[in-house]
């Protein structure tokens, strides 16, 4: 009867399954390790039931979910590719450093000697696992990105273990030295860097290799021991709750990966038990894994080593490749400008032009089949009845001896008028109380100036109101926050029945305040809007069974009035090509062009979110391009403040896109947002509120500022978010 | 005077031991003509293998050089850089070791092993050169053998194989140490004819070690005996077998002659050779000498040059005329 070498079977059967699934993770998974569900019904012998997670393994769930409602099973199998390689990186660096350090020691170099021994003495008095913690926990390490964080990992953890390896490698290579073999090598005429090459090398090579394996096994029960101290790859150092005084830590990563989901999971050891257990039953196999196949080569002596190379240098070779392909995955992701022929000149809500490129984009959808999201079509058109385009604006401020002419949508800008000429003084109400207002007669005939600021949209949409009623007031001046431009190209109309409402910036508030008699001189004609507001809205379907109902919102402007603007519409049409065009879309991506995105009011997305013909709940997360207004531009304009850590695809988008802005050499200018009712809010921009205040979309805005130093071009965000929507969506 | 192959000159090796240092060879002087075979003959530990390998400088780093020159072709070898002996050993010196079997690279094929050579001296790597050299030490199937690892051959084999790497680069002199102490009588004939045949063919001079008279006799055109770490005579083979000067030497023949002779009565030597800690300043196998003098124990007898012999033995002194009648 054949003798069956077990632990070199049965490691191989493990490893090729680790292997299998590092390849092919999505031939395992039944979910992606990016699904997130924190409730879920269950119709259960006709009763409903609400559950939250953690759920229990069941046929939804294979092994459970965890606390954030993760599948455990999907993330492990997508976390297996990261965490054995780690384990293979470790090892191999630890090999790199061990193995001529230790020939050159074995040689007889003694101050390389005592380096590899006094190494080995420190660390392993010192355990390894005790000075991980203490280098990895600092605060240098968490948060990185992905590529530094498993670099630093490597690094760190290969310091720490390599010296154990180098004594081994070192007393070999001495043992080995003694043998007589070598003195016949010597006699032949051979020098000590052959000897090394050409003997030593090959004669510890069955060693090494047994060793290596062993090596894995050892790294990978490190990894696990340092996830139980919430130290892991990608680490982001978030603090989940500080209410009580004391920090939290919410340890999550960024990448599925094994260690990571026991420092997650470790509080539910006792609650939700599943959570903890399967992921170190992970390690538990592969280290097993690991140790079985080095046991077994190490059975298999060194004879049958010698005569049976090719098989043993075919699988080191398997691990090589998958190590480049984790390590060199990169593919081009370039966006240019598309080629459109005959476009308007400038394209502006409620015009023709605007009509007329709706069209075009739905056009371009039905090309690319990308399907309408309503039964109507792609166009989803909009009311613009209260809204005017401005023709004509002045205003002028006249002292005794000299009059001021203020330059429009610099210095003010008209939110909302009729046709007006007026003259009046200025009533300062900055330091008034206007939530009671005991005198509004004394605005009368005046413009009432309001630090805007201090007060909600709602108490000044309050404000406005009281003026109007209860005072003959000329107008109201509302003071803005930012000191340089303001803007505005459309405004609202009242019938004659509403009084003006004007945004001046803070340098022309100070020239009205220092001018105490002077007067003001307003005018404005209007012209009403010919035309509805267009939406354009498309999905292109998602290809995977189970995960292709969610989707992307990726919201994109088509209005401009310049060369610039029309490179930037160019760019987002061939953008949304590039999108189709990827691989991995196995979620939906729903397109929106939003018309209006040039003016405050009738920017496309209010009167969209107020019906938005998709179920929110699938919506993983609306990706705000509309702010992109040049195609060069100096600064990025950024915020991730509305994709909290609870929606984890939109978190992990954002810290992705975040990343490869920092890495592209990007300057980042993050929106300023209000923290209120638990979330964020930018009062200087309604518009980006409006997925996530109306529809409970986690949003990520970005845009384009300092058009004046035009160092970076729209392209290369193109190809940072094709990369970044590539890479969460797999 | 003679153009000697290597000459070596008051050669004093010591080796650096925990108490000390203790001196192994004590001054050993010889001489090799191109073409000849020498041999050096001597009981165990007498410090045969370290005065060979000592000339192409192949001990550990605890062996020190006390004193001595070697001269080979004229040149001076004890000075030369380690990256010039590299360039002398395999290809103008070859070593052939006491332990074939274990002196092979286990993991390399013989093949392989041979190309290491040529490579390593930068001669052209013909498989054909291998195959021809493999069957001139008798490796019938060359080809099969080529592709074999050392593990899988037996230990005669490998002691040929051994002989094709010492040869192959064709070297001036050969230093083989017990070539045959592991094969068994009718291959040890066999191995050495074939050492006779290239030596005839190549002129290449042979220096062989061993402690069997037998071998030397059937191989050697000189003999050198070693005792004690010192040379005790040294002599043409023929005349030192028949005529042999010291009684060191003497006791030898006795000794091979009676195991040929009468198996039942054997000659043997009492006692036991000195450990180098014991050497003294004194002729070290005057405690076992039947032909003791007191000047033995006195002094280090000189080297006496009788006829075109050599002997390290006081009784050639003046003084004893009348005792080597006995011997
Ligand atoms: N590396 C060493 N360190 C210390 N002493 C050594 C070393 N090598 C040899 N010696 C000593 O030198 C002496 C001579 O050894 P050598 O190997 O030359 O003997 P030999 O004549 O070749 O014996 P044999 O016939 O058994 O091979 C011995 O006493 C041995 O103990
Ligand atoms: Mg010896």
């Amino acid at each position: 009867m054949k003798k069956y070498n077990m632990p070199l079977l049965l490691g191989s059967v493990v490893l090729l399954i680790l292997l299998l699934i590092m390849l092919f993770p999505d031939l395992f998974a039944n979910q992606s390790p990016y699904n997130i569900q924190h409730l879920r019904f269950v119709h259960e012998n006709g009763v409903l039931d609400i559950q939250r997670a953690p759920f229990k393994p069941d046929e939804d769930y294979w092994l459970g979910s965890d606390h954030l409602g993760r599948d455990i099973y999907s993330y492990m199998i997508y976390g297996t590719r990261l965490t054995i390689t780690l384990g293979l990186l470790i090892a191999l660096f630890e090999f790199i450093i061990a193995v001529p350090l230790g020939l050159i020691g074995g040689f007889g170099n003694n101050v390389v000697k005592i380096v590899i021994e006094k190494c080995n003495t420190l660390f392993s008095a010192i355990p390894a696992l005790l000075i991980a913690i203490i280098v990895l926990n600092l605060d240098f390490f968490a948060g990185q990105d992905k590529f530094y964080s498993i670099a630093s990992f490597v690094v760190v953890l290969t310091l720490v273990g390599w010296a154990r390896m180098g004594v081994l490698v070192l007393e070999r290579v001495k043992g080995i030295l003694t043998m007589p073999f070598i003195k016949g090598e010597v006699a032949i005429g051979k020098s000590n860097v052959s000897i090394a090459i050409e003997n030593v090398l090959p004669h510890l090579a069955p060693e090494l290799i047994v060793l290596f394996f062993m090596e894995v096994a050892r790294s990978l029960t490190l990894l696990m021991q340092l996830g139980i101290f919430a130290i892991f790859v990608g680490n982001l150092g978030l603090i989940s709750d500080a209410s009580a005084g004391v920090p939290i830590n919410l340890d999550i990563s960024f990448e599925p990966e094994w260690a990571s989901m026991l420092s997650t999971s470790r509080a539910l050891l006792t609650t939700a038990p599943w959570a903890v257990l399967y992921p170190a039953l992970a390690f538990f196999i592969s280290v097993l894994g690991f140790n079985l196949f080095g046991e077994g080569l190490r059975l298999r002596g060194r004879e049958r080593f010698f005569s049976q190379k090719t098989t043993i240098k075919g699988l080191l070779g398997f691990f090589a490749l998958i190590l480049i392909l984790n390590l060199f995955n990169h593919k081009d992701y370039s966006v240019g400008y598309a080629e459109i022929p005959s476009l308007p000149q400038s394209v502006f809500i409620g015009t023709e032009s605007s009509q007329k490129t709706a069209h075009f984009i739905a056009e371009r959808m039905h090309t690319l089949g990308i399907m309408p999201l309503e039964d109507s079509g792609y166009i989803i058109p909009y009311d613009l009845d209260q809204t005017a385009m401005l023709t004509h604006q002045s205003m002028a401020l006249s002292t005794k001896n000299q009059t001021i002419i203020l330059e429009p949508n610099i210095d003010f800008a008209f939110l909302s008028t009729d046709d007006i000429s007026e003259t009046a003084q200025i009533y300062d109400a900055r330091k008034l109380d206007l939530f009671t207002m005991h005198a509004p007669h004394e605005f009368d005939q005046k413009f009432v100036l309001i630090e805007k600021k201090y007060y909600s949209e709602h108490a000044l949409a309050s404000f406005i109101k009281k003026i109007e009623t209860n005072s003959a007031a000329k107008g109201v001046l509302l003071v803005s926050e930012s000191d340089t431009q303001i803007a505005n190209l459309t405004v609202q109309t009242g019938d004659g029945n509403r009084i003006p409402i004007i945004e001046i910036n803070q340098k022309t508030a100070e020239k009205f305040i220092s001018n105490e008699n002077a007067v003001l001189t307003v005018e404005a004609k209007t012209e009403s809007l010919q035309y509805d507001g267009f939406n354009v809205v498309g999905i292109l379907p998602g290809s995977d069974p189970y995960i292709g109902e969610e989707a992307i919102v990726v919201g994109l402007g088509y209005n401009y009035l310049n060369q610039s603007g029309e490179d930037v519409f160019k760019f987002n049409i061939n953008l949304m090509e590039a999108i189709c065009g990827l691989s991995e879309n196995r979620r939906s991506v729903i397109f929106v062009f939003l018309d209006g995105t040039l003016t405050k009011w009738q920017h496309g997305i209010h009167a969209l979110t107020e019906d938005f013909p998709y179920s929110s709940q699938d919506l993983q997360v609306y990706l705000d391009l509309t702010g992109l207004k040049q195609a060069s531009f100096g600064k990025i304009e950024f915020s991730a403040d509305q994709a909290p850590i609870t929606r984890q695809f939109a978190w992990s988008l954002a810290r992705q896109v975040e990343d490869q802005l920092v890495k592209s050499g990007l300057e980042i200018s993050y929106l300023s947002a209000i923290f209120t009712d638990g979330s964020y809010f930018f009062p200087e921009h309604q518009a980006y509120n409006a997925m996530f205040w109306n529809r409970g979309v986690p949003s990520i805005i970005m845009g384009t500022l300092d058009p004046e130093d035009t160092a970076i071009d729209v392209e290369m965000l193109g190809r940072i978010l094709l990369k970044s929507i590539s890479d969460n969506n797999y | 005077m003679v153009d000697y192959l290597i000459e070596i000159n008051g050669l004093k090796i010591s080796f650096k031991q925990k108490n000390g240092f203790v001196q192994v060879v004590r001054g050993i002087d010889l001489k090799i003509k191109r073409g000849e075979i020498v041999g050096i003959l001597g009981e165990s530990g007498c410090g045969k293998t370290v005065s060979a390998t000592s000339i192409l400088r192949l001990e550990d780093e605890s062996a020190i050089y006390d004193s001595g020159q070697i001269f080979f072709k004229g040149k001076e070898l004890t000075d030369l850089s380690e990256s010039e002996y590299q360039k002398i050993r395999g290809n103008q010196i070859a070593y052939i070791f006491q332990n074939a079997s274990t002196a092979l690279i286990p993991h390399k094929k013989i093949g392989k092993q041979l190309m290491g050579v040529l490579k390593r001296h930068d001669l052209p790597r013909s498989k054909e050169k291998i195959l021809v050299t493999l069957e001139s030490v008798g490796i019938t199937e060359a080809e099969t053998v080529y592709e074999m690892y050392p593990f899988q051959l037996s230990g005669g084999q490998n002691q040929r194989i051994m002989i094709a790497q010492g040869i192959i680069c064709g070297p001036d002199l050969l230093i083989a140490d017990e070539p045959t102490s592991s094969v068994d009588v009718a291959l040890r004939k066999v191995i050495l004819d074939m050492l006779k045949e290239i030596n005839r063919k190549t002129g290449m001079a042979i220096l062989m070690i061993t402690h069997d008279f037998e071998v030397i006799n059937y191989i050697c055109d000189r003999v050198v005996v070693m005792y004690g770490g010192l040379i005790m005579e040294e002599g043409p083979m023929a005349e030192v077998m028949s005529n042999p000067l010291h009684p060191y030497t003497k006791a030898l023949t006795y000794c091979a002659q009676s195991i040929y002779q009468n198996g039942s009565d054997l000659f043997t030597l009492s006692g036991a050779p000195p450990t180098p800690a014991e050497f003294k300043l004194e002729c070290p196998f005057a405690p076992r000498c039947s032909f003791k003098r007191s000047t033995c124990m006195l002094e280090m007898p000189m080297m006496m040059e009788v006829d075109d012999r050599k002997v390290r033995c006081v009784l050639y002194r003046e003084e004893y005329p009348d005792v080597r009648s006995d011997l």
